[in-house]
């Protein structure tokens, strides 16, 4: 009887153990993380359109982190003018850094692609821009309408390269004006506050974010 | 840095002594004696003494050595809840 | 307290009451398991089928981006979670659960005590299971890698599910007749006791930023190491001494291998985060913790050559060898291909890419899904009391699956380095990646289509046997030992009315 405890005791050490290495230690860390300056809080649109980011599974082919420029080309594919800090990721819960790059990185897109036309007839269908993307396409985030049934004050997108039968714009529904303003806010090129800047790094690549 | 403090240090420490602790406790309990038999346990007696068509001639001599005469393997039409 | 079964440490064939006692051991232990097994292997096989749909539309989405985008239900991101979860936690973890009240039973010589417990413990799982995915389709994802079914009410079934089997597993192995505890029933109890605890950290909800990030993968890959690979891992030690009719190579290597397994395991999670935003040191434990699993996973491999060492011809015999070597060997690979990855120079160009997609496919279809199918072929037929009906049904599948393995993976993981190598080129287009990534994607489509015409198959094969349906052939297909031998059949057995 003895032996099932012992194993159970040695079982439940092990994953305290890795708990408090890779949890709880980093947990008591992360109240000196300091909140960037000039990063703002989202606002109600923009924490949506997250929820919408998050709801349609865009985390499962774009990234969001740009890396150590010395040993990846991150930084040289223009994602970025530095590797991403853990401030910068201070209001995102749940965090979205992903893990594959089907698409490109996405933390800067709000700096590459300010424009809520690209961003709308993007989402609608990426091919209507480029023609080789192999993004999903969105149409359900907006109505299609005839173009003279659009009153002033409405915004509609014209979608180009044959994707709309003509005479048609497309309407973005709350959804998407609120991913779209997200995706807006994806900007992380401030100077990093003192304290949390990657420093010096060594031959081989690794880099050292400290943490106070 | 908190990883490298005290504190830390000490706890990992003790947590490893007492891993070393119980270890040594189970190893005078007996718990480690006759390890190669624990290795018997999922065999079966039955298990032992039935030819094994993959096996060689050299391998089903070891085998009846050690368990003695072999029963042949399945003759068809007789076992349990099939035709 | 049942009557005493003898316990069988160690094997006395002098007298045939110990070889009636020993199998009346076998046939309490299957008769007290078979209920909640059964369900389970057939839950199983339904998330199997689910997953593998899943899975293909997902597939064919990525080479044909505007097929089935009409509804948000269909969109890539969630049929994409939605097969992950239906395949982990729907066909893995259910055929699991059903290999471990079948396996622990056996091994402690023990009747499963309180198997109306484990048998609501698979209910709950596979209600989560359904609003999981429900949820997910809906939009109601967590948003993190592993964790997406819904926290508050899709997961608690699965922490109260799960802990319902391990609490009848428990009572089981507390309340056994043989002293001594098999390695399998160490892996088995380690993954009940582990999965819980991670699984609820896992989903805990306070963490925000690249805390969130780290909390993921410490759970995610643990997901892996400490619930999917031990109850596997379990598996192998046990079906290939049993079939093989000899014992393990080296038990005091399997002890090393179980407890380096889960100490370096358990570290590895960040290795999902190399180069990204999380302090270095967290990042440095799990590249060393990655490296130093080579030492677990030379153990089992040996362990398991060596135990097949010059018998390998017993795979040209039994359908359950086949599946699992295949598996253990699979396991040797991946792992050995993990450690490679989580060097920063080589993670540096397969970080991102389709390696990492084909990476856990070894791992979860050619490790975990291959063990569990060589799993069911040796359980079901003695739980039914019957033999498979068709040897050309296991082989279709057998060879359907192999094939759809290597036509999946071979491309993917080329076409991820392909993909690797232009992304960390500055000057290429984005255009050159996804044309890098173009023969992999159709390449998986076409080896995930062979894998689902295999999963068909044997689905067809187990709706068969639950069916009743009479094995054509004249042999047993498995060409294995001993007949599988039920009750009404054991007086004959013993008088050697069976040959």
């Amino acid at each position: 009887m003895t032996r099932i405890w012992l194993l159970i005791t040695g079982v439940i050490a092990i994953i305290v153990f890795a708990t408090s290495l890779l949890v709880v230690i980093p947990n008591t860390m992360i109240g000196q993380v300091r909140v960037p300056r000039q990063l703002a809080a989202y606002t109600p649109q923009e924490a949506r359109g997250r929820e919408v980011y998050v709801s349609e599974g865009c985390v499962y082919c774009h990234s969001q982190q740009v890396r150590d420029p010395v040993y990846t080309a991150d930084k040289a594919r223009g994602w970025g003018p530095r590797a991403t800090v853990p401030s910068d990721y201070i209001y995102d819960k749940p965090h979205q850094l992903g893990t594959m790059r089907t698409g490109p990185d996405l933390i800067n897109i709000g700096v590459r692609q300010p424009s809520d036309q690209w961003h709308h007839t993007h989402l609608f269908n990426p091919r209507s821009l480029m023609a080789w993307s192999i993004m999903p396409a969105f149409p359900y985030l907006y109505e299609v309408r005839d173009s003279a049934s659009i009153k002033p004050g409405e915004v509609a997108y014209s979608v180009a390269g044959g994707k709309l039968p003509p005479g048609k714009v497309i309407v973005p529904s709350a959804d998407a004006d609120a991913l779209v303003a997200y995706l807006k806010s994806l900007k992380r090129t401030y100077p990093v506050p003192t304290g949390d800047e990657p420093a010096a790094r060594s031959v081989g690549g690794r880099s050292e974010h400290t943490m106070p | 840095m908190l990883p490298s403090s005290l504190a830390v240090t000490v706890a990992i420490t003790l947590l490893g002594l007492l891993t070393v602790a119980l270890f040594l406790a189970a190893y005078r309990r007996g718990h480690f004696d006759r390890i190669d038999a624990q290795s018997l346990i999922p065999l079966d007696d039955d298990d032992f003494n039935v030819t094994r068509p993959w096996e060689s001639e050299a391998q089903r001599e070891a085998r009846m050595a050690e368990h003695g005469p072999l029963r042949p393997a399945v003759t068809p039409g007789i076992w349990g809840g099939a035709a | 307290m049942s009557a005493t079964l003898q316990p069988a440490v160690v094997p006395d064939l002098s007298t045939a009451t110990s070889e009636v006692d020993n199998l009346d051991v076998r046939l309490r232990a299957d008769a007290s398991s078979r209920q909640v097994a059964i369900r389970a292997f057939a839950f199983a096989v339904v998330w199997l089928l689910a997953g593998s749909v899943f899975g293909l539309v997902a597939s064919f989405k990525l080479h044909l981006p505007d097929w089935l985008v009409g509804n948000a239900a269909l969109t890539f991101g969630r049929v994409r979670s939605a097969h992950l979860n239906a395949m982990a936690y729907g066909w893995a973890s259910s055929a699991m659960l059903g290999v471990s009240v079948w396996m622990v039973p056996r091994l402690v010589h023990t009747e499963l005590r309180v198997p109306k417990a484990a048998e609501a413990g698979l209910y709950l799982w596979n209600v989560g299971m359904v609003l999981g995915i429900i949820g997910i389709l809906a939009g109601y994802s967590d948003g993190l890698e592993w964790l997406e079914m819904p926290r508050y009410w899709a997961d608690p079934f699965f922490v109260i599910g799960g802990g319902l089997v391990g609490l009848s597993l428990l009572s089981t192995i507390a309340m056994r007749e043989v002293e001594h505890l098999y390695v399998s029933v160490w892996y088995i109890i380690a993954a009940f006791v582990w999965f819980p605890i991670i699984f609820v950290v896992g989903n805990w909800p306070t963490f925000s930023g690249v805390e969130s990030a780290a909390v993921n993968w410490f759970y995610a890959h643990n997901a892996l190491g400490l619930w999917l690979t031990p109850v596997c891992l379990a598996a192998a030690y046990y079906f290939i001494p049993k079939i093989l009719g000899r014992p393990i190579y080296s038990y005091q290597l399997s002890l090393l291998g179980f407890w380096t397994l889960g100490f370096f395991y358990s570290l590895n999670g960040m290795h999902h985060l190399i180069g990204g935003p999380l302090p270095t040191w967290m990042i440095t434990t799990s590249v060393v913790a990655s490296g130093l699993m080579i030492i677990p996973v030379i153990a089992v491999g040996v362990n398991q050559h060596m135990t097949l060492n010059r018998r390998f011809g017993a795979l040209r015999y039994s359908p359950t060898l086949r599946f699992i070597v295949f598996g253990a060997v699979a396991y040797t690979l991946v792992s050995l291909q993990g450690v490679f990855m989580a060097f920063r120079e080589v993670n540096r160009l397969t970080h991102f890419t389709h390696v990492t997609v084909a990476h856990a496919h070894l791992g979860l279809y050619s490790f975990v899904t291959m063990i569990m199918f060589g799993s069911i072929y040796y359980i079901l037929p003695r739980l039914l009391g019957r033999e498979w009906i068709s040897e050309r049904l296991i082989s279709w599948h057998f060879w359907a699956v192999g094939i759809g393995q290597v036509v999946y993976l071979v491309p993917l993981t080329v076409s991820g380095m392909v993909q690797g190598v232009a992304m960390s080129d500055p000057n290429s287009t984005w255009e050159q990646v996804i044309q890098a990534m173009m023969p992999g994607l159709i390449g998986r489509s076409i080896g995930g289509t062979l894998l689902t015409i295999g999963h068909c198959v044997f689905a067809y094969h187990v709706f068969l046997m639950f069916r009743g349906a009479k094995p054509r052939q004249g042999l047993p297909p498995f060409h294995e030992v001993a007949p599988i031998v039920t009750r009404r059949d054991k007086a004959t057995f013993v008088q050697g009315g069976v040959a």
